[in-house]
C-alpha cells in the first residue's frame, strides 16, 4: 500500500517536473526567438544595394526560421506539457537553436556554449532520455556541416571528416555528468516520495487508530449506559420482586391466621378458597424463585445440560397440552403445524419444552380473541442441520425500543406489563439464555398491534462443549 | 480520437516542423554562399585612379559599401592579413559615398573600423568612381597589385557572405605578400552590390 503510494507520488513529482519545464522551455523558446529576431535587427538590418536597401535576409531567417525552430516546441510546451514526445521535440528544437547560431556566427568557439548551456538545461527535465535526442542532432549538425561546410561549424576551411566525432564526444562527456546527476536527482525525489508514503501511512494508521479508540469510546459510553440502565432495571425489578414476594408471602401468612382463627365457624367452601389463594400465591412466589435461581445459575455459568434424544412430535404434544387452557382462556385458537414424521433431535428436551411453553405462554397472554401459532421444521442437513420453532400471535405486539430490550434480563416491555399481564420479567431471558447454552438463538420480529413472531433456532445435534463456550461468552 | 491516428499526426506534424526548418536552413545557406558579381579589375594599376600605388611594396585596394554588414567580416579577415604578412602593403579602403545621401551616411562602424587598422587609408568614393575605375561591382572585393603595377590578386577574403574564418582568399593573399605566390588568385567575394543594377 505505501510502497504504491510512494510509487504515484514519485510519478506525480516527475510529471509536475516535466511540466514545469516544458513551460519554462516554452519561455526560453520564445524568449530565444524574440532574442534572434532584435540581435538581426541590430547587427543586419538591411541589405545594400548601391544607394539602396532592403529588408536583409538574416531579418526574415530570424523571424520565419527562428520562428519555425523555436515556435513549434514552444507550443507543445504549452498546449502537451508534461508528454515525452513535447519534451523530446523540445530537446530537438534547442539544439537547432544552438545549430543556427553557430552557424550564423561562423562556428565561433563561444557560441557552442550554446550547446553546453542548452544540456544542462536538459537536465532540469531529470530525465537522462531527454539527452539523447539533443546529442544526436549536435552530433549530426557537426557531421554533415563538417563534411560539407566545416568553415560554418569549426571556422575553418578543411577540416577531417572525422573532427565531428570529437565534438560529440565533448557533447557526451558533459551527458555522463548530466546523466550522473539526473540519476541522483531521482533518487532523491525517490526517496522523498518513499518518506511521503510512509509519513502518509503513518498519519493515516494514526487516523484510524484514533478513530478506533473514539469508537471504543462511545462503546464503552454505550455499555456503561446499559450498565446503568441494567442497574436500574435491576433496582426496579428487586424493588418490584420486593413487593411480588411481599404480596404472596403476605397472602400465605394472611390466609393461613384467618384459617387458625376461623378453624372451627367457617364454612367448608370459604376455607376452600383460602386454601386455593395460599396454593396460588405460593406457586407464583415459587416460580418467581425459580426464574431467579435459573438466570443466577446460568450466569454464573452454572447451567447444565441435560442432553438426550427426544421425540420432536411428542415434546410439542406435550407443550400444547400444557399451554392448552391458558390459550383457550383469553378466546384464542392455537394452530400447529407439524410434519408427522419430523423425527427426533439431540438436545435438552426439558429445556426445549420450557422455551416453547414460555413462548407460547406470553403468545397467549397478549392476545385476545386472536390466533396463536405454532410452526416446527427441520433446516439443512448433516452436521449444520437445525429445528426451527416458530410461534407467532395476533396480540399487541411490541415498538421497535421494546423489541430492542426484550431479552434484557430485568427489562419487560413494560414496567406495566407484569401488573396487567402478570409474569416475571424472566421467561424470555432465561429462554434467550437457553437456546444460546444449547447452541441456537431466539428471535423476535414485532410490530405494535400487529401481533409477534418468535423463532427458536437449534441444532438438530446439540454439541456438549457448546455450553461450555456459552458459559465462557456469558462470564 | 484514435491513439494511433494521433500519433500519425503528431509524427506527420514533427516531420513538417523539421521539413520547414530544413528548408529555412537551406534558403540561408544558399544566400550566404552565392557569390557576388566578380571585378573586372584591370591588370596594371589604373592610370586614371587618384590614388597611388606604391613603388617599394604592394598595394592593396579593399573596397567597401559602409553600410554592409557582410562587408564586417571581409575587414576582419583584412585585419587578420595585415596583422600577418611581415611587412603590410600599401593599403586603401575605399568606400562608396553614392550621391544624394547624406552628410558622414558613410562614416558607420565599418568606417571606424578600417580607421583603427594601421597604415591604412580611408578613402571616401564619392559615387563609387573608384570602384568604377577598378571594375569593382562587390563590397569587400580585395586588389593587390605589386610593386610594378601589375594586379596579383583580385577577390574577396571570406569563404561566405559575412562568414570570417579562415579561407581561400585570405591564404592565398597571405601567401602572396608573404612569399610572393598562392594558388588561387581570384577567389569568389560576398558582400553587398556597390552600385543599384546589381540588385537581384
Amino acid at each position: 500500500m505505501s510502497s504504491k503510494r510512494a510509487e504515484t507520488l514519485f510519478a506525480q513529482y516527475q510529471h509536475d517536473i516535466h511540466v514545469r519545464t516544458d513551460r519554462l522551455f516554452s519561455g526560453l523558446m520564445a524568449l530565444q526567438w524574440i532574442a534572434g529576431i532584435v540581435f538581426a535587427v541590430w547587427v543586419s538590418p538591411l541589405a545594400w544595394y548601391g544607394a539602396y536597401s532592403r529588408t536583409h535576409i538574416h531579418v526574415w531567417a530570424a523571424v520565419f526560421l527562428g520562428g519555425a525552430i523555436c515556435l513549434f516546441p514552444a507550443a507543445l510546451g504549452v498546449l502537451r506539457p508534461g508528454r515525452p514526445s513535447t519534451r523530446y521535440t523540445i530537446a530537438v528544437g534547442q539544439m537547432l537553436v544552438g545549430a543556427l547560431l553557430i552557424h550564423l556566427t561562423g562556428g565561433r568557439l563561444e557560441t557552442h556554449f550554446h550547446v553546453f548551456g542548452s544540456l544542462a538545461f536538459l537536465a532540469f527535465y531529470r530525465d537522462w532520455r531527454v539527452l539523447i535526442p539533443a546529442t544526436i542532432v549536435v552530433a549530426l549538425d557537426h557531421m554533415l556541416r563538417g563534411i560539407f561546410w566545416p568553415q560554418s561549424v569549426y571556422g575553418v576551411l578543411v577540416a577531417s571528416h572525422w573532427r565531428w566525432v570529437e565534438h560529440a564526444a565533448w557533447v557526451v562527456f558533459e551527458d555522463i555528468f548530466l546523466i550522473v546527476s539526473c540519476r541522483r536527482s531521482l533518487a532523491e525525489m525517490k526517496n522523498t516520495a518513499d518518506r511521503t508514503a510512509a509519513l502518509e501511512q503513518e498519519i493515516q494508521t494514526r487516523h484510524q487508530a484514533e478513530q478506533a479508540l473514539a469508537g471504543l469510546v462511545d462503546q464503552l459510553r454505550i455499555a456503561q449506559r446499559q450498565a446503568e440502565s441494567a442497574t436500574r432495571a435491576k433496582s426496579d425489578f428487586l424493588a418490584s420482586m420486593s413487593h411480588e414476594l411481599r404480596t404472596p408471602l403476605n397472602a400465605i401468612i394472611l390466609y393461613s391466621e384467618l384459617l387458625q382463627e376461623e378453624d372451627a365457624d367457617a364454612p367448608r367452601g370459604q376455607t376452600i378458597r383460602a386454601l386455593q389463594r395460599i396454593t396460588s400465591s405460593g406457586k407464583h412466589l415459587l416460580e418467581l424463585i425459580n426464574g431467579v435461581l435459573d438466570l443466577s445459575k446460568i450466569e454464573a455459568g452454572k447451567m447444565t445440560l441435560s442432553l438426550d434424544h427426544f421425540d420432536i412430535s411428542g415434546m410439542i404434544r406435550q407443550v400444547v397440552d400444557t399451554v392448552g387452557p391458558l390459550v383457550h382462556q383469553h378466546q384464542n385458537t392455537l394452530s400447529l403445524s407439524c410434519p408427522d414424521h419430523i423425527g427426533t433431535m439431540y438436545a435438552d428436551s426439558m429445556k426445549t419444552g420450557q422455551i416453547l411453553l414460555n413462548l407460547l405462554g406470553n403468545a397467549a397472554k397478549f392476545t385476545r380473541n386472536g390466533t396463536i401459532a405454532l410452526e416446527v421444521a427441520y433446516e439443512g442437513s448433516g452436521p449444520f442441520a437445525a429445528v426451527l420453532f416458530t410461534v407467532s400471535d395476533t396480540g399487541i405486539g411490541m415498538t421497535p425500543e421494546q423489541v430492542s430490550k426484550i431479552f434484557e434480563p430485568f427489562t419487560q416491555a413494560d414496567v406495566r406489563t407484569p401488573r396487567k399481564y402478570g409474569g416475571t420479567g424472566l421467561g424470555l431471558t432465561i429462554a434467550s439464555r437457553y437456546a444460546k447454552l444449547m447452541g441456537g438463538s431466539l428471535s423476535v420480529e414485532s410490530r405494535p398491534g400487529a401481533g409477534s413472531r418468535f423463532t427458536l433456532r437449534l441444532p438438530a445435534e446439540v454439541i456438549e462443549t457448546v455450553e461450555e463456550k456459552v458459559v465462557v461468552k456469558i462470564a | 480520437m484514435n491513439p494511433l491516428i494521433k500519433r500519425l499526426l503528431f509524427a506527420a506534424a514533427v516531420g513538417a516542423w523539421l521539413a520547414s526548418v530544413g528548408c529555412g536552413l537551406a534558403i540561408v545557406l544558399a544566400y550566404e554562399n552565392r557569390p557576388g558579381a566578380a571585378a573586372h579589375a584591370p591588370v596594371r594599376w589604373p592610370a586614371a585612379t587618384a590614388l597611388r600605388a606604391a613603388a617599394d611594396r604592394p598595394t592593396l585596394v579593399f573596397l567597401a559599401h559602409p553600410q554592409c554588414s557582410c562587408t564586417r567580416a571581409s575587414l576582419e579577415e583584412l585585419a587578420q592579413v595585415l596583422a600577418r604578412v611581415p611587412r603590410s602593403p600599401k593599403t586603401y579602403v575605399v568606400f562608396l559615398k553614392p550621391t544624394g545621401l547624406a552628410a558622414d551616411w558613410e562614416k558607420t562602424d565599418l568606417w571606424r573600423a578600417a580607421e583603427s587598422l594601421p597604415n591604412v587609408a580611408l578613402v571616401r568614393d564619392d559615387d563609387g568612381i573608384e570602384a568604377r575605375r577598378f571594375g569593382v561591382e562587390t563590397s569587400g572585393q580585395t586588389l593587390l597589385y605589386d610593386r610594378g603595377g601589375r594586379l596579383v590578386f583580385s577577390g574577396g577574403i571570406t569563404g561566405s557572405r559575412g562568414h570570417g574564418g579562415e579561407n581561400a582568399g585570405e591564404t592565398a593573399l597571405i601567401s602572396l605578400l608573404t612569399r610572393g605566390s598562392a594558388n588561387g588568385r581570384t577567389p569568389n567575394v560576398y558582400g553587398c552590390p556597390l552600385f543599384a543594377n546589381g540588385a537581384p
